[in-house]
């Protein structure tokens, strides 16, 4: 059927190697969070729990990727959390990423557009903070 | 209370709610969210940490079934032009609304979610014509049957793409994957079959949550010590439920926990009319 029209690799394999890409992800946050929170335990266990009865907006190094990856590197149990969610986040974006590859690849432009526009979307979220200025670098 | 009792509370929460979520077809986010509202979590910390537990939930369960080749990798990119510009939307119109109109509004997303799922499915069609859009933009395709891949051909793009701009609104307002309204937009507008829209819409359902999520980590909306125990709680707890799914009776469980879906809806709208009235 129309499989056969496009060139470059079956639907059949680009679906199994997207399957793959997305539990990878989910698997290394699942693992990164469970350590920085085992971390989170043993450093802030006996701590009294966080208010968050009314909502106050998290420390800057908690909001942006660039903050987070610089506090994770001093291995500050929280910011190994956030690394761990925003490697999961990144999961999806890494999904959109491979799908403009594979329509590339099958030559299917309309779709690469319409991938690309998706991809836009994400980025444009995950760095909107630099551009309005709140994100802390 | 302290930092580990705290975070053994959640954890005990999320599990449910993740178990919960998985035999209901629900979804985590609607439980965990009136969940921790109900322990005294602010809704707007509530939301960022539902939502990151959503990709979470929906990308482990994609897995599988992108596997099973009844997603439609077209379609599904198609409506997240639709869905991420809508989650965008959503995240943006949170600071727009004040803590008691989120309740309220979730309540009743929580109302319409249950009873779409509760809802019969419309019965098995196969005389639709080709769509000369859905022809152009190449959705048509085919899902495996017991009697061989099944043709299928995808009616109102219009109607299914304006839809999912509003499903991936409530998704970034709420933080939730509103799998229900994803499936209804394909299912009923697109006449795309029951389960390729289901397995479609979860596909969808984490990068529709990823467009907003970014967005509540700059506002500060995700806490770690919170995000965390809800993250690996509904994660595991999902991960049982569709296992149990495999092995029970669906309908009948599914009618018990629309009970607590009832109640924790209730619970939702109320606390919203209380903090709306209490401000004036």
């Amino acid at each position: 059927m129309s499989e056969q029209l496009h060139p470059g690799p079956s639907e059949e394999r680009v679906e199994q190697v997207m399957g793959n890409l997305l539990r990878i992800g989910v698997i290394a946050s699942a693992v990164m969070v469970f350590l920085g929170g085992l971390l989170y335990l043993i450093h802030e266990g006996r701590w009294p729990a966080p208010d968050l009865h009314e909502f106050h907006a998290q420390p800057e190094h908690l909001r942006s990727p660039a903050g987070i990856l610089r506090e994770s590197a001093a291995l500050k149990p929280s910011s190994l959390i956030m690394l761990g969610l925003l490697l999961l986040i990144a999961t999806p974006v890494a999904r959109v990423i491979f799908s403009v590859a594979a329509f590339v690849l099958q030559r299917d432009y309309l779709y690469v557009f319409f991938t690309i526009l998706v991809l836009s979307v994400l980025l444009y979220s995950l760095f909107s903070g630099y551009l309005s200025g709140s994100g802390a670098l | 209370m302290n930092v580990l009792a705290f975070t053994s509370l959640i954890v005990l929460g999320a599990l449910a709610a993740g178990f919960l979520g998985a035999l209901t077809g629900l979804g985590g986010g609607v439980v965990i969210v009136p969940l921790l509202v109900l322990m005294g979590v602010d809704i707007k910390y509530a939301i960022g940490a539902s939502l990151v537990s959503v990709i979470a939930t929906s990308s482990g369960a994609a897995a599988s079934y992108v596997k099973e080749g009844y997603s439609n990798i077209r379609i599904g990119m198609l409506l997240e032009i639709a869905t991420t510009f809508g989650a965008l939307t959503g995240a943006y119109l949170v600071e727009l609304i004040p803590t008691g109109g989120l309740s309220i509004v979730f309540g009743l997303v929580l109302l319409l979610s249950a009873y779409l799922s509760l809802r019969s499915r419309r019965r098995h069609f196969e005389t639709e014509k080709a769509d000369p859009l859905a022809v152009r933009l190449r959705l048509d395709s085919s899902y495996p049957t017991p009697e061989g891949r099944q043709p299928y051909h995808v009616q109102g793009v219009p109607l299914g793409f304006a839809l999912m701009y509003g499903a991936g609104c409530l998704s970034g307002l709420l933080g939730i994957g509103s799998g229900a309204l994803k499936v209804l937009a394909m299912d009923q507008a697109m006449r795309i079959p029951f389960k390729v829209s289901t397995t479609t819409s979860n596909f969808m359902i984490g990068v529709t949550a990823a467009a907003s999520a970014g967005v509540y980590l700059h506002r500060g909306q995700i806490v770690p010590g919170l995000a965390m125990p809800v993250m690996l709680g509904v994660l595991i707890g999902s991960l049982l439920g569709a296992r149990v799914l495999m092995s029970a009776q669906p309908r009948i469980l599914r009618r018990v926990f629309s009970v607590v879906i009832l109640v924790l809806a209730i619970q939702m709208m109320y606390k919203g009319w209380t903090a709306l009235m209490g401000k004036v």
